[in-house]
């Protein structure tokens, strides 16, 4: 991952032919700091909320079998569980969507 | 060497221990373990034993590093979440390593076989428990009952509680499982794909004539694939570390989400 630039080639002939090439130059780096700045690829995105949404989903149905198992209940725990994991997955999504947004730089849509 | 894509995640036996019934056996992951912990500090410690105003290559590495974490617990948790370096840097730093270790299929070990070690869910939902000790113990201590403000949004009509409270309970109950779930799924499936698309090439080149000429084709796969498994493998350390400092400035300012 080599952040320099390439060596120029000839040695300059003139001031502005000088300057017209350092812009060139720093056009270019701008345009790669911009590209990099995109943020994780989709792939990498797609996969934490993914797993911030399942992640939810199994910590409300683990904690309700719980519940099932010592209080006896069974299956209300599962079944309620479930349901309020199912909201704090997409509590999960939110929160980790506006931790980008605040990164990049926009406002975060909600309160939350 | 085994064509079974999974092999390469068994335990092995190298010491037989146990306490009380409890199998406490040396295996290839806790020597792999031994070997990134080793790796580590031995680095670091020969990057910094001859600390010059102007670094040298490996100071200059070690520096980065230091520079990175520092950085990053900066930009997520502020500047006094850097009581917390420690235990950053330590988590990131070990996780690189392993991942970094998962990246030779051969190494100086008992059978010379390469051992992912964040494969195995145990290990990484160890490493995420302990930053979620970290957070509830120093968040109780720094703040009292005030940290459990973290269960009871502000800004909302007090029957919502009822259903609010539970889901905040279970969105911070998930926060280990999706910690650890994310480095083991990746360390698991990359390893996976590498050894299957591996296995193509020895099977298409054994089959011979036209298809062995086709084996090129997985080939130029595995190459691109290990350029990616090194990516993922960095990217999920620096993953895990950055929500490490997510999750513990909470611990700092209960609250502020």
């Amino acid at each position: 991952m080599s952040d320099r630039d390439e060596p120029v080639k000839q040695p300059p002939d003139d001031a502005s032919d000088f300057e017209r090439r350092l812009n060139a130059k720093l056009e270019e780096r701008r345009a790669r700091e911009a590209k990099a700045q995109a943020g994780p690829s989709g792939w990498a995105s797609g996969l934490r909320y993914g797993s911030e949404f399942l992640g939810g989903v199994l910590a409300g149905t683990g904690l309700g079998f719980i519940v099932d198992h010592f209080a006896g209940i069974s299956p209300w725990g599962v079944l309620i569980g479930t349901l309020l994991g199912f909201g704090a997955g997409t509590l999960n999504i939110v929160r980790a969507v506006n931790e980008v947004n605040r990164t990049a730089g926009g406002e975060p849509p909600g309160d939350q | 060497m085994a064509s079974n894509p999974i092999d390469q995640f068994q335990l092995q036996t190298i010491a037989e221990f146990s306490v009380g019934g409890l199998d406490l056996s040396f295996t290839n992951s806790s020597y792999y373990m031994l070997v990134a912990a080793g790796l580590t500090i031995g680095l670091l410690a020969m990057a910094m034993s001859r600390p010059a105003l102007v670094p040298g290559r490996m100071q200059s590495v070690a520096e980065l590093t230091y520079e990175f974490v520092a950085g990053m617990i900066r930009s997520t948790a502020g500047t006094d979440g850097l009581r917390f370096f420690p235990l950053v840097f330590t988590l990131f730093a070990f996780i690189l390593m392993a991942n970094m270790l998962s990246m030779m299929h051969y190494f100086p070990s008992p059978g010379w076989y390469g051992f992912t070690i964040m494969s195995h869910i145990i290990i990484t939902f160890a490493l995420s428990m302990i930053v979620m000790s970290v957070l509830v113990i120093y968040g109780i201590w720094k703040n009292g009952m005030k940290f459990f403000s973290l269960f009871f949004p502000a800004g909302v009509p007090w029957p919502l509680y009822f259903l609010l409270t539970p889901i905040e309970i279970i969105s911070f109950l998930s926060r280990p499982v999706t910690l650890s779930m994310r480095l083991f799924a990746n360390m698991l499936a990359g390893g996976i794909l590498l050894k299957v698309f591996a296995g193509f090439v020895v099977m298409m080149g054994a089959a011979g004539g036209l298809i062995a000429v086709g084996a090129i084709a997985p080939m130029v796969m595995v190459v691109a694939l290990t350029g990616l498994k090194f990516l993922i493998a960095f990217l999920q350390a620096y993953v895990f570390a950055v929500l490490t400092c997510i999750y513990l400035s909470d611990a700092l300012h209960p609250g502020h989400h």
